[in-house]
C-alpha cells in the first residue's frame, strides 16, 4: 500500500532543497528587465521568517528563470557574468539564443546543477556570431544553472524558443516496453495518449536492488504540464516489482520510471542500475465509464470556470459496489472511516457535558481490513453508523497550494459559501444525497486533503506544510450562484419543523414535490420539483433545485440559504430527472440570486411571526 | 408507375417531408420542446442527411422543367414500393423521434436522443441513398468543398 506521508515528506524535502546550490564565484550583479511575474502570482516582499520560495537576483543567489517561449532583458551593467537558474519537470528540447545590444562577445553555458559532478549540458549550436549564439539543447529532466558571459557589461538578450516536451511515444494497446534510466535525472520518460476515461495500471520489471541508500524505483504518470496525475493505487514503497493505477481523463501524459536516491534523484552520474534494462508494463487498461451525474458535475466545473482549479477523477458509491473501479472499498474506505470517526467524535463531544477533545489522529480510524470483505462493505456497529457516508469523489487538483486557498477565500467572499461546500450542494443535488453524506478527496500538495461537511461549511480537513510563501496567488474567476443570509431575530426555531410549512405556503401549489435530504434542527436540504417560470420568471422551462437552509451563530443568529437550480425543456409533463441538464448558475446566476433573496426574506418573516 | 412518374413522386415527397421536418422541429422548438442549443444540434443531424437527396431532385426538377413528355419504361413494384417506403420510414422514425423527445419521453437525456438520430440515419440512410440515386444523378450540394480538382 502506498504510503502517502512518507512519499510527501520526502518530496517536500525535495522541493524546498531543489534550488541547487549557488556557485561560489557567482557574484550576481545582473537583474531580469524584462521578467515578467508568473502569470498566476504577484510578487511581494516575504517576512524575513519566511521560506524565500524564489530566489530573487540577489548576490550570491541565481536569478529564477522559467524555461517558456519569450524574450528576457538582462541588464549586465556591473558584471560580466550572470547565472540564471531553471528546472525542468519533464525532458524539454529548448533553443536559447543569446545576444548582446552593444556588441560585447557573448558566451552561455548550460549545467545540470542537481548532478555531481556538476555537468555542462551539449547542445547543438544553430548561429553563432561574435554577439549571438544560438544553441538547441534537449535537456533531461533536472535542475539547471546557465551561464551567461560577457567580456564587458551592457544589456543581454536572451530568446527562448521551441519549447516542447520530448519523450518517445507508447501506444497502451501494445504492453511492455524497455527503458534504461538517464544518469542526468535517473529516470525514463516515455508519452502517451488517453482518447477515453481510463483505468491504467503501470508495472516495473527487472528492477535492480538499488542498494543500501538507493532504495526507490517507482513508476508515476505526469500530464502534460509536468503536474503529477492523481494515483489511485501503488504498491509498497519498498517491493521489488511497483505497480501503479491510474484513472485518466483523455489527453497526453508521460509515464516516468523514477529511481532516486534517499527520496531525491540521485546525484551519482555512475552507478549500475544505469545500464540496467527495465521493462514498463500496461498491466490493465479499461475504461472507466462515470456516472451520468458525474459528467452533468464535470460539465458544470466547466460551466462555472471551476475546472481550473479541480477535475473529477473517480467517484465511490459505499452504499453500491457495482457503480465502483473494483477495489475501490479496500483503497478508499479508511478515509470514509476518517470522517464518521471524527463526526462521531465530534457528535459525542458536543453532546457530551464533561471537556471533550476531537482527536484528529489518523492513527485511530478503523481499519479498512476489518470491514472489506470483497465487495461487500460492513461499517461497524455503534454510533459510527450515523456519519458513515455515502459517496466518496475525488478529485485531482491542479494548481497549487497558495492558489487553491487564494481562490477559496475569493469565492468565500464573494458568494458567502465556502468553496467545497458549494461543490458538496452540487454532487449531492446530483446524486439525491445529503451534502452530509459526501466526502471529497481533492488532493492538494502540502496542504489538507479531505472535504467533508463539518458543522455548517465544508473546509479542506488533513496535515499542512508549515513552510511560509512569497508569493500571493491571484485566485480564479468563477461563475456560481451565491448564497444569501438575514439575521434572525425572536426566539430559536426547529427548521426542519417550520420549513416544509412554510415552503407550501410559499409556493402554494399542489404540483410541486419536495424531497427532504437533510432535515436537522438547523439545517435543512430539499430537492424541489414541479416548478416552471419560479426562479426564471416567465420562463418556459422546467425548474427543478436543491435548497440549503441553515441557522448559524448564536447572537445574532444568521439564517442562510443556497439555490443550486436545473432546468429542462419539453412539452407536457414534468420531465425525469435525467432530462433536467442545464444548470442555472451561468445564464441565469441572476434570477437564481434575486429568488433566494425572496425566499429567505419570506422565511425569516414566517420564522419571526411563527408562535 | 413509369420511372419518371416515380421520380416526381418520390422527389417531391422527400422534398415536402424534408422541410416538413424542418418546420416541425422548428414549431416544436417554439412551444419549449427544444432549447436553442437543441434546436441547432436537431437541425444539424437531420438537415446534411435530405441536403444530399434534395440536391439530387431538385437538380432533376430543374433539368426536366420544359420536358412534358413521359418517355420512360414502366418500374415494376418491389422498386416503386421500396423507392417510397424506405424515405417515409426514416422520415417517420426522426419524426416519431423528435416529437418523443419533445415531449420528455423514452429517451433519458438529450445526449441518448441525439445518438438515436444519429443511428436512425446511419441505418437508412445507404437504403435510401441507393434508391434516390439510381433514381436521380448524384450531385455535390452548393456549397460544399470536394477534393476534385476545379
Amino acid at each position: 500500500m502506498f504510503q502517502p506521508t512518507l512519499k510527501f515528506l520526502l518530496v517536500c524535502s525535495f522541493l524546498f532543497c531543489s534550488t541547487g546550490p549557488t556557485p561560489a564565484h557567482a557574484k550576481q550583479a545582473c537583474q531580469l528587465i524584462t521578467q515578467k511575474t508568473a502569470p498566476e502570482y504577484k510578487r511581494v516582499q516575504p517576512k524575513k521568517s519566511q521560506f524565500r520560495f524564489e530566489p530573487s537576483g540577489e548576490e550570491n543567489a541565481p536569478l529564477h528563470l522559467e524555461i517558456k517561449n519569450g524574450k528576457q532583458e538582462i541588464n549586465m551593467s556591473s558584471a560580466t557574468t550572470c547565472f540564471l537558474h531553471f528546472s525542468l519537470r519533464l525532458p524539454t528540447s529548448v533553443t536559447l539564443k543569446v545576444s548582446a545590444s552593444d556588441d560585447p562577445p557573448v558566451d552561455m553555458t548550460v549545467t545540470a546543477s542537481s548532478t555531481e559532478p556538476k555537468l555542462a549540458m551539449q547542445g547543438t549550436p544553430a548561429r553563432s556570431s561574435p554577439n549571438r549564439m544560438e544553441v538547441d539543447y534537449t535537456l533531461p529532466r533536472a535542475d539547471y544553472l546557465l551561464k551567461l558571459a560577457a567580456t564587458r557589461p551592457g544589456k543581454v538578450t536572451l530568446v527562448i524558443e521551441n519549447v516542447a516536451p520530448q519523450a518517445p511515444v507508447i501506444d497502451l494497446a501494445v504492453s511492455g516496453t524497455e527503458l534504461m534510466l538517464d544518469p542526468i535525472s535517473r529516470s525514463a520518460f516515455r508519452k502517451f495518449y488517453i482518447n477515453r476515461r481510463s483505468v491504467v495500471t503501470f508495472s516495473l520489471s527487472n528492477v535492480p536492488d538499488m542498494g543500501k541508500f538507493v532504495r526507490a524505483m517507482s513508476v508515476n504518470v505526469l500530464d502534460i504540464d509536468g503536474n503529477p496525475a492523481l494515483e489511485t493505487d501503488s504498491n509498497e514503497y519498498d517491493d521489488v516489482r511497483k505497480f501503479a493505477t491510474y484513472i485518466l481523463a483523455p489527453g497526453a501524459y508521460f509515464v516516468v520510471a523514477d529511481g532516486t536516491y534517499n527520496g531525491w534523484p540521485s546525484p551519482l552520474l555512475q552507478e549500475p542500475i544505469l545500464s540496467r534494462r527495465i521493462g514498463l508494463h500496461v498491466d490493465a487498461l479499461s475504461p472507466y465509464v462515470a456516472p451520468a451525474s458525474m459528467d452533468a458535475l464535470s460539465h458544470w466545473l466547466h460551466a462555472t470556470g471551476l475546472d481550473g482549479l479541480i477535475q473529477f477523477n473517480e467517484l465511490v458509491d459505499f452504499r453500491n459496489a457495482r457503480r465502483n473501479v473494483p477495489d475501490a472499498y479496500r483503497r478508499l474506505f479508511s478515509l470514509a472511516a476518517d470522517v464518521a470517526y471524527r463526526r462521531t467524535q465530534k457528535r459525542t463531544c458536543a453532546q457530551s457535558a464533561s471537556d471533550c477533545e476531537v482527536d484528529d489522529d489518523f492513527l485511530h480510524r478503523p481499519d479498512a481490513k476489518s470491514f472489506v470483505d470483497g465487495a461487500d462493505l460492513a461499517w461497524p456497529a455503534g454510533s459510527i453508523l450515523e456519519d458513515r457516508p455515502a459517496l466518496l469523489v475525488k478529485f485531482s487538483v491542479k494548481k497549487d497550494r497558495n492558489f487553491v486557498r487564494a481562490t477559496e477565500a475569493a469565492f468565500e467572499k464573494e458568494h458567502g459559501v465556502s468553496l467545497w461546500h458549494r461543490l458538496l450542494q452540487k454532487i449531492g443535488h446530483l446524486e439525491t444525497v445529503s451534502a452530509k453524506r459526501i466526502v471529497v478527496l481533492a488532493p492538494v500538495w502540502c496542504d489538507g486533503s479531505l472535504v467533508y461537511l463539518d458543522g455548517d461549511s465544508a473546509y479542506r480537513h488533513g496535515p499542512i506544510c508549515l513552510s511560509g510563501s512569497s508569493a500571493v496567488p491571484l485566485s480564479l474567476d468563477t461563475s456560481v450562484n451565491s448564497s444569501v443570509s438575514a439575521t434572525l431575530s425572536g426566539k430559536r426555531r426547529n427548521l426542519s419543523d417550520s420549513l416544509p410549512v412554510f415552503l407550501k405556503q410559499f409556493f402554494n401549489n399542489n404540483d410541486v414535490r419536495y424531497d427532504y435530504l437533510a432535515q436537522d434542527p438547523d439545517y435543512v436540504e430539499v430537492i424541489i420539483r414541479g416548478l416552471r417560470g419560479q426562479i426564471i420568471s416567465g420562463g418556459k422551462d422546467w425548474e427543478k433545485f436543491l435548497l440549503t437552509v441553515s441557522i448559524t451563530g448564536a447572537d445574532p443568529r444568521m439564517l442562510r440559504a443556497t439555490v443550486d437550480g436545473q432546468l429542462a425543456s419539453g412539452i407536457g409533463t414534468y420531465p425525469a430527472d435525467t432530462q433536467f441538464t442545464r444548470d442555472m448558475d451561468t445564464q441565469f446566476k441572476g434570477n437564481v440570486n434575486e429568488y433566494s433573496k425572496k425566499l429567505i426574506v419570506g422565511l425569516r418573516k414566517f420564522l419571526e411571526r411563527s408562535p | 408507375m413509369t420511372e419518371q412518374s416515380l421520380k416526381y413522386t418520390a422527389g417531391l415527397l422527400l422534398i415536402a417531408s424534408h422541410l416538413g421536418l424542418l418546420i416541425y422541429t422548428i414549431i416544436l422548438f417554439f412551444q419549449n420542446g427544444f432549447n436553442m442549443e437543441e434546436l441547432t444540434t436537431v437541425m444539424a443531424i437531420i438537415t446534411p442527411v435530405f441536403a444530399g437527396y434534395t440536391t439530387s431532385i431538385v437538380a432533376f426538377i430543374i433539368k426536366n422543367a420544359k420536358s412534358g413528355v413521359d418517355t420512360t419504361q414502366i418500374v415494376n413494384w418491389p422498386y416503386i414500393v421500396l423507392t417510397l417506403t424506405l424515405p417515409i420510414i426514416l422520415l417517420t422514425l426522426l419524426a416519431t423521434a423528435i416529437s418523443l423527445k419533445a415531449h420528455n419521453h423514452v429517451f433519458q437525456n438529450f445526449e441518448d436522443f441525439k445518438r438515436f438520430l444519429l443511428l436512425g440515419e446511419s441505418l437508412f440512410a445507404s437504403y435510401v441513398g441507393m434508391f434516390i440515386y439510381s433514381l436521380f444523378e448524384k450531385q455535390a450540394p452548393q456549397g460544399i468543398v470536394t477534393n476534385e480538382p476545379r
